[in-house]
């Protein structure tokens, strides 16, 4: 009687764990766990292990930051009440984060200003190796890649918002209808109203992509205008002018900026490009293998010898890594 | 973070160092709102945890930190969830809630022997395990994990069976486990040391 009572509940025990049981599910749990401490600390055991797997997910990295931002707000204005002016000040806080090695990186924090300070311009830099966070003044929160620059106004002006990149960088932009934020590279410029997105332009490359995940984007170069929709990606190339608007894999190009590129089917050529990047190192390699496609992920707080390993291992090449400086030869 | 960084942290910290302060709440952030969240809703947990850290923050200068810092922070969400669950109990007039009572039951838990997984994982030995799951397994887990989907709409989506999900999920489960085995038996050894 007993043992067919519990007969399903490795079951029950998955649904509790996941946050998915119902009623009569925790009415079993409950008689189960009381039956034996065994199995209480089986249960409770397995829950342990399922919510500690969410750390590092992007849905607690994204609360982390809104929790530390308002945790921000609440440390700062209590400074500003007692100085008694806090009314008449609006606080911009421009927030750089970056993230070396771990999350050990320099940082600078809220810098407040008087609403009528003059407006400066802003550069931050991502160096090779290095990937950094900013959010702008109006709440915008922008991930700059390797390698990669990104100037704008200490304030926005009361028309709209723009900015300037060299690179790569992911864009979740807050919405404001009446004033459209803009971001303008060598050769032309995005336009959008509320949304997330990325754009990826390095001067060694041609090509200028941008990828939409959501909302609403315009790409203007001269007097041309696209229109970009959800999962959409433009390529521009800056030699022949040409655009091309394709279906993009959303993924690929929106991971990074949690330290994952994933790659499917892509030259080597390119692949090594963004090590290089990543990783602040040269490589060396025959331009016969240039062309080489493979496909898999690279993860930036991984050392980089465990890529290389991979890497020899799908293709017949040997390595070394002499520190910065590494030289590929052919098997 | 070992001991000794941590020290200097938390020296920093009462010096009124905000990218310490940072680094503290970047380490132990996520940890504590999953802790909190086993017993109480997602909004209490946000606001127990951040109320937290702002008075350490507030309070830093005369907080005196005797244990590791974890195990401070931890103890005191543990007291807050206590607390709230308490109340709850109190507002219910039924007594056949077996959800409030398994939470319960869940933080007695805690409070009478075990330690949680959470005080001591790090975000990068969570990702070496998920690495190592076998490509479908870690798709589905993910689905799960990440967008919290139900095994009903994770079978939609890979068109599969939810009994098949259901199979992927304690596959993960089930190396978790034997991942974290270590860690398990040191949470032992720990308590164990410590009576």
């Amino acid at each position: 009687m007993e043992s067919q009572k519990f007969s399903n509940i490795e079951l029950v025990i998955q649904r509790f764990v996941q946050g998915q049981a119902s009623v009569e599910d925790e009415k079993l749990l409950y008689s189960w766990i009381k039956e034996d401490p065994g199995n209480r600390k089986r249960l409770f055991q397995e829950k342990d292990i399922w919510e500690s797997a969410k750390l590092g997910t992007k849905q607690m990295n994204d609360l982390e930051l809104d929790q530390w931002l308002s945790l921000q707000e609440r440390t700062i204005s209590r400074k500003l009440r007692f100085s008694g002016i806090a009314d008449f000040l609006k606080v911009a806080a421009i927030i750089v984060i970056s993230l070396g090695l771990g999350w050990f990186g320099r940082y600078l924090y809220a810098q407040q200003s008087l609403i009528y300070k003059t407006v400066e311009m802003k550069t931050v830099e991502a160096t090779k190796g290095q990937l950094k966070e900013v959010f702008l003044a109006d709440g915008t929160h922008v991930w700059i890649n390797s390698d990669s620059e990104l100037s704008f106004p200490s304030r926005f002006d009361a028309s709209n918002r723009r900015v300037e990149l060299t690179g790569e960088a992911y864009f979740e932009v807050k919405a404001n209808e009446e004033k459209p934020f803009y971001v303008k590279t060598k050769s032309h410029t995005v336009k959008v109203v509320g949304t997330r997105f990325n754009v990826c332009e390095y001067p060694e490359s041609h090509i200028i992509e941008t990828t939409l995940e959501e909302g609403k984007v315009k790409i203007i170069t001269g007097n041309i205008v696209h229109d970009l929709l959800p999962g959409e990606q433009s390529s521009f190339n800056t030699e022949t002018s040409k655009v091309r608007i394709g279906e993009a894999d959303l993924e690929i190009f929106t991971t990074w900026k949690e330290g994952r590129y994933e790659f499917r089917n892509e030259p080597l050529s390119k692949i090594f490009q963004i090590v290089e990047r990543w990783w602040d190192v040269r490589i060396d390699y025959p331009e016969k293998l240039k062309n080489e496609r493979i496909s898999g992920v690279l993860r930036r707080y991984k050392p980089l010898e465990q890529h290389f390993e991979l890497i020899e291992q799908l293709l017949p090449i040997d390595y070394e890594i002499d520190s910065d400086e590494i030289t590929i030869t052919e098997q | 973070m070992n001991n000794l960084a941590e020290n200097t942290i938390i020296h920093k910290v009462k010096n009124g160092d905000r990218l310490a302060f940072r680094i503290l709440f970047q380490k132990y952030f996520q940890s504590l709102f999953l802790f909190a969240s086993k017993f109480v809703d997602e909004e209490q947990a946000k606001d127990i945890v951040q109320d937290c850290f702002y008075e350490l923050w507030q309070n830093r200068r005369k907080t005196e930190i005797t244990t590791s810092v974890s195990a401070y922070l931890f103890t005191i969400v543990k007291n807050r969830c206590f607390k709230y669950l308490k109340n709850e109990q109190k507002k219910r007039i039924h007594h056949d809630n077996f959800g409030l009572l398994l939470k319960q039951e869940e933080l007695l838990y805690y409070t009478q022997s075990e330690k949680s997984i959470l005080e001591f994982a790090t975000k990068d030995r969570i990702e070496k395990v998920i690495d190592q799951l076998p490509e479908k397994c870690r798709q589905v887990f993910e689905k799960s994990r990440r967008e919290g989907l139900t095994n009903k709409e994770i079978a939609d989506v890979f068109n599969i069976s939810v009994k098949a999900v259901e199979k992927h999920i304690s596959k993960a489960l089930q190396l978790f486990r034997e991942e974290f085995k270590d860690m398990l038996s040191i949470l032992f050894i720990l308590l164990f040391n410590k009576f």
